[in-house]
């Protein structure tokens, strides 16, 4: 693995900077907050509430911002995403080391339904879901999953040491 | 682990880190990781730091530990006097 001989991009644009107790709340924030609209959407149409409904719509704008805190100007975004032409061998390393347990989760995540479909296939007493706005609940909840994850791993591991400034 | 001597030839120089890791083409934060130990370095990554202090890698990189400054000047004197 080679260093790239020009500067790293990460360093060239100013970048935010977050404590790891703000990044770990965060993260938890995103995907709590996915979670969140997930169940209350769901209650919303099975009580045919209005309020749910709009609870549900806040705990996806809350999803959204903690998204847009976590990874926008902060060097997780382009770290779990940059060319790799633009990382230097320690970030790559550390890159591919939480691309593979994103990809470990996100398999498991996703195996997770498949079994729970299976399972209730057989038991009509269990939920399944059976309309366009169910389903398409489940998929945005794995799009989101594959597209952050990375980022989100490298945003709730990453301990820069606070004597490492550029001095 | 592999041991080295980058603070000590940074601070004896008067390199900040980032004018260490422009030179070598990494992050800056990449030398403090190198410089606790918490990350070993390739060979091409190693060969390119040898190479900007122009010394031997073995001087800087190190699987053993490397004996302390003022020991290290101890024995020269030592060595001098006999």
């Amino acid at each position: 693995m080679s260093a790239n001989p020009k500067s790293p991009a990460p360093a060239a644009t100013p970048m935010r900077r977050l404590s790891l107790f703000e990044r770990r709340a965060l993260v938890v924030a995103m995907y709590g907050g996915y979670a969140a609209y997930m169940l209350l959407r769901g209650l919303a149409v099975s009580f045919d509430s209005g309020a749910l409904g709009l609870a549900g719509i806040a705990a996806l704008v809350g999803c959204a911002a903690a998204a847009w805190a976590l990874l926008y100007q902060t060097p997780y975004w382009n770290w779990g995403n940059a060319p790799d032409g633009s990382l230097d061998e320690r970030e790559l390393a550390v890159r591919n080391r939480s691309y593979r347990v994103a990809y470990s989760a996100y398999a498991a995540i996703t195996l997770l339904p498949v079994v729970y479909v299976s399972i209730a296939i057989d038991h009509p007493r269990l939920w399944l879901p059976r309309t366009y706005d169910e389903v398409s609940r489940i998929v945005w909840a794995m799009i989101l999953t594959s597209g952050t994850l990375p980022s989100a791993l490298l945003a709730w591991d990453d301990r820069p040491l606070e004597e490492d400034r550029e001095v | 682990m592999i041991h080295n001597r980058i603070s000590l030839l940074r601070a004896e120089r008067g390199l900040s880190r980032k004018e260490l890791a422009d030179a070598v083409g990494v992050n800056f934060q990449t030398i403090g990781y190198l410089e606790r130990g918490d990350y070993n370095p390739s060979l091409d990554l190693a060969f390119k730091i040898s190479r900007y202090f122009n010394l031997p890698v073995e001087v800087i990189f190190s699987p053993e530990p490397f004996p302390s400054l003022s020991s290290q000047l101890r024995k020269i004197q030592e060595g001098e006097q006999k």
